[in-house]
């Protein structure tokens, strides 16, 4: 018998929102799922992912109102006729915004809720949070508040905080939204051990390098409906991003190299397929890797069939993709009118403080002009703190910030706004007005510098024109982003700094956001990225600033940085998955990434767990 | 076995009394601070809270909260100042210091969640109890939020930080700020669901009980108070 059976689940808000759609949010969902499985759910923004979350453990329809038809059945309980209190001994749902859902002042006393709430003995409490605090791994947290945590510590905390409940099943809601290669690769140990120990695991998520590895099965939303449901392999050989769903590079090269299983590192998926004989996938490697450094994302799966003994090892069409690749990008340097040049700010041995706590300890970084610089490190590493600086939102307690070759000192915010647009990662936290036009205005008619044919265009550039009328409120997530950078742009600044602008967002908007920042850097705009997004970071950044304990450990282009290991591990980054084929391809060694290596711990030697190739250990070339 | 470490980073006289009798000094110290009226009475009153915050190892927090409060403080002077006389705004200013600090007091002596218990252990129903301790938990969310939302106006050029001027920017402050609120208000009560909230038959971790410490140090107070009373 299934654990969780959802049956022609379909779901509409009774919220009429002003602009917000009346389709269902879910429309006719059904699958099941055995005790054990891990499932991944993904989809597109808006594809109703969050809702199917909040169904499986009865939020929908008993927190939320609307039309609900079909059935869960999640444990033999029916969530229709089961208040959402009874249903946490059998589900634990864990939502996004960790930082929202703490209601103790202690770890410790986060945990005890969920056991206090069956009514155990007091001596059954205090062994049941020990025992899931030490399987989650957060038994040296019990102390702390909860508030005080990083993001991967608090998501791990809500983890154990639903698992003491012990529930057959338990749901997360895009766990690794705004997590770095750190709290990514822990919050996924957690969820696999928990699995391993028999807990059904469904994940909702956007990001799926380290997600897709974990999962058994996958289900595709699209618009509210299941738009494909089975087998992990089977599920990620399909053209996905139709439904707003981009696979894993490691997936198109093991497609490539038509090894089985699909899913894994890159560094697992090359063994498997060197372990295949007759099969050479160095030269798909090399095709792969030699696409694009910069244009990854623009190669299309489907020239990448896997090759044959003997046959040629890069197909007529992925040449050509190459050779389009170069044409657009020897364009795209055309357009830009050549190197950055001069300086546009400078931090100079800058300490700054938040509370008692040390952020920025001897920050030294140069921003150029017409340069798209990113700002590369773990959460926690000094990076809006670093941008803050620049506005004059945080003062350094010693050190020097210049802008524009003179020094910042007292120079007030609003003063500062004309030459540094911001827009940092929550755009729900600037909203007020009544339209999206009026919000992306309120810069500039503060400021005095109003250019009404730069906010047209501003607004055709972002894809905010049909939107104009509508309130900020009702836009979707990726729609108020935009909205966000449009605003820190209205005021015309020299510098434009974005800050996570890819988090906790889908496919479709990283795309829609690529163009927007090409069209900006070829109008010789200079931007700072702000992310711990590699993949995004090295496909437009043009020099990374490697930050981390508050400073900055390197400079450089993104593969100079990343074929540092030892700037990688200080820095708690994991290289992109194209780099590491392209160090493959190279036949140097591959660092484990933050993520993948700890997969294979129990079974491998730390040594193994290192894929050590050179042309000469490769029997197959011989 | 785990030991829990007390009252997470608290002092130790969190755990010296009940967290109601801890209330009901706070509610007893207000109505003393309400019955002083010079500028010396309240003054005396002030430094001896502030000792009590010295005292329990608090003083580095009451000083960061100081710098908030200082600014309410300064312009409640000011609003007496200019309808009264300066002897009165001091004297308001102060009563005004020492009343929030004796708040301070007890929220560093005392958990939400002690105090929440306790209340419910008394027979406050559990979903009031819980309101109390959410509501409290909820504020220093509120408070990193309402940081957010003040350094993505001024990142925008919105003069919030120049005195006077600033308070016709602040609905772009404080509507934000109620939206996110609502929002996070909506997330907590899921969580708080999803978690077994409202379920029958929870037990309550920690017993409260009213000791031979407790009552003498409140029946001390209702003395002084009442002395205060009669000789004012």
């Amino acid at each position: 018998m299934a654990i969780l059976s959802v049956q022609e689940l379909s779901f509409r808000y009774a919220e009429a929102n002003l602009g917000s759609s009346r389709l269902p949010a879910l429309n006719q969902v059904a699958f099941d799922l055995e005790a054990g499985e891990h499932l991944l759910i993904c989809g597109g923004s808006g594809s109703g992912k969050s809702t199917l979350c909040r169904a499986l453990n009865g939020l929908i329809p008993h927190f939320h109102a609307g039309e609900m038809q079909g059935t869960v059945v999640v444990d033999g309980k029916e969530t229709r006729s089961h208040p959402v209190s009874e249903l946490f001994a059998s589900v634990g749902l864990v939502l996004q915004q960790p930082s929202a859902q703490f209601f103790s002042g202690s770890v410790y006393d986060e945990i005890a809720y969920g056991a206090e709430s069956l009514g155990m003995t007091r001596g059954m409490i205090e062994q049941r949070v020990v025992k899931t605090a030490e399987a989650v791994g957060v038994d040296g947290l019990l102390d702390r508040n909860p508030h005080e945590l990083s993001g991967g510590e608090q998501h791990l905390v809500l983890i154990a905080a639903v698992l003491v409940a012990e529930p057959p099943v338990i749901v997360l809601d895009e766990p690794y939204a705004h997590l770095d290669p750190v709290g990514v690769a822990r919050v996924s140990a957690a969820l696999r051990e928990v699995n391993r120990h028999g807990t059904t695991v469904v994940v909702s998520e956007h990001r799926l390098e380290q997600a897709a590895q974990d999962a058994d099965r996958i289900l595709v939303l699209d618009q509210g409906s299941v738009a494909v449901f089975g087998e992990r392999d089977d599920v990620l050989r399909l053209d996905l991003e139709r439904w707003g769903v981009v696979r894993p590079r490691a997936v198109h090269a093991a497609l490539a190299w038509g090894v089985s299983p699909i899913s894994g590192s890159v560094e697992e998926l090359f063994v498997r397929a060197e372990e295949r004989n007759g099969r050479d996938p160095l030269p798909l490697i090399e095709a792969l890797a030699g696409a694009g450094a910069r244009r990854w994302d623009s190669v299309p799966v489907e020239d990448f069939t896997p090759n044959e003994p003997g046959e040629a090892s890069q197909t007529g069409e992925t040449q050509r993709a190459g050779e389009a690749q170069q044409a657009d990008e020897a364009q795209e340097v055309g357009e830009r009118g050549g190197e950055p040049e001069g300086e546009i700010a400078r931090f100079e041995r800058v300490h700054s403080n938040i509370g008692r706590t040390e952020v920025l300890r001897g920050l030294s970084l140069r921003v150029l002009k017409g340069e798209c610089l990113a700002i590369v490190g773990a959460n926690g590493s000094g990076k809006t703190t670093a941008a803050r600086q620049l506005l004059g939102l945080l003062r350094p307690q010693s050190g020097t910030v210049y802008l524009g070759g003179r020094e910042i000192a007292e120079s007030r915010p609003s003063e500062l706004a004309r030459e540094v647009g911001l827009a940092f990662q929550n755009p729900d936290n600037q909203f007020f007005r009544f339209t999206v036009a009026e919000e992306v205005a309120v810069g500039p008619r503060v400021l005095g510098n109003l250019n009404e044919s730069w906010l047209d265009e501003l607004m055709r550039l972002f894809g905010l024109s049909s939107l104009s009328a509508r309130s900020p409120f009702t836009l979707s997530g990726g729609e108020k982003k935009r909205t966000g950078f449009a605003a820190a742009l209205a005021a015309r600044p020299e510098l434009v700094v974005l800050d996570e602008p890819t988090a906790g967002q889908d496919a479709g908007f990283r795309q829609t956001l690529a163009g927007m920042l090409s069209d900006l850097i070829r109008r010789g705009q200079t931007v700072v990225l702000i992310t711990h997004d590699l993949p995004f970071a090295e496909q437009h950044a043009d020099r990374w600033a490697v930050m981390a304990q508050g400073r900055i450990i390197a400079e450089g282009a993104p593969d100079e940085i990343m074929s540092r290991e030892d700037v990688m591990e200080e820095a708690q980054l994991a290289p992109t998955q194209r780099f590491q084929l392209t160090r493959l391809a190279a036949g140097k060694a591959v660092q484990p990434t933050a993520g993948a290596d700890d997969q294979y711990a129990d079974d491998r030697s730390a040594d193994d767990r290192y894929v050590k190739l050179r042309p000469a250990d490769r029997p197959f070339r011989e | 076995m785990y030991v829990p470490m007390g009252s997470a980073g608290r002092s130790s006289a969190s755990a010296m009394f009940d967290p109601r009798s801890k209330l009901v000094l706070t509610v007893l110290a207000i109505a003393g601070v309400i019955t002083l009226h010079s500028a010396i009475e309240l003054g005396a009153a002030y430094a001896a809270i502030v000792l009590l915050v010295l005292g329990i190892g608090e003083g580095r927090a009451y000083l960061r909260w100081l710098r908030i409060l200082s600014v309410m403080v300064l312009v409640w002077f000011a609003i007496v100042w200019f309808t009264a006389d300066t002897v009165t705004a001091v004297a308001a200013a102060l009563r005004l210091l020492t009343l929030t600090s004796v708040f301070f007091l007890f929220f560093a002596v005392t958990r939400p969640e002690e105090l929440a218990d306790a209340l419910v252990q008394s027979g406050m129903p559990y979903s009031a109890g819980f309101v109390v301790r959410a509501a409290l938990q909820f504020v220093p969310v509120v408070s990193r939020t309402a940081g957010a939302v003040y350094d993505a106006q001024r990142a925008r050029g919105i003069p919030l930080d120049r005195g006077i001027r600033a308070l016709a920017h602040y609905p772009a402050l404080f509507a934000p700020l109620l939206v996110q609120s609502f929002r996070l208000a909506d997330h907590l009560a899921e969580a708080m669901e999803s978690r077994g909230f409202g379920r029958p038959g929870r037990t309550l971790r920690h017993s409260y009980r009213l000791r031979l410490r407790d009552w003498a140090v409140m029946l001390a107070a209702v003395g002084g108070l009442a002395v205060l009373v009669v000789k004012l």
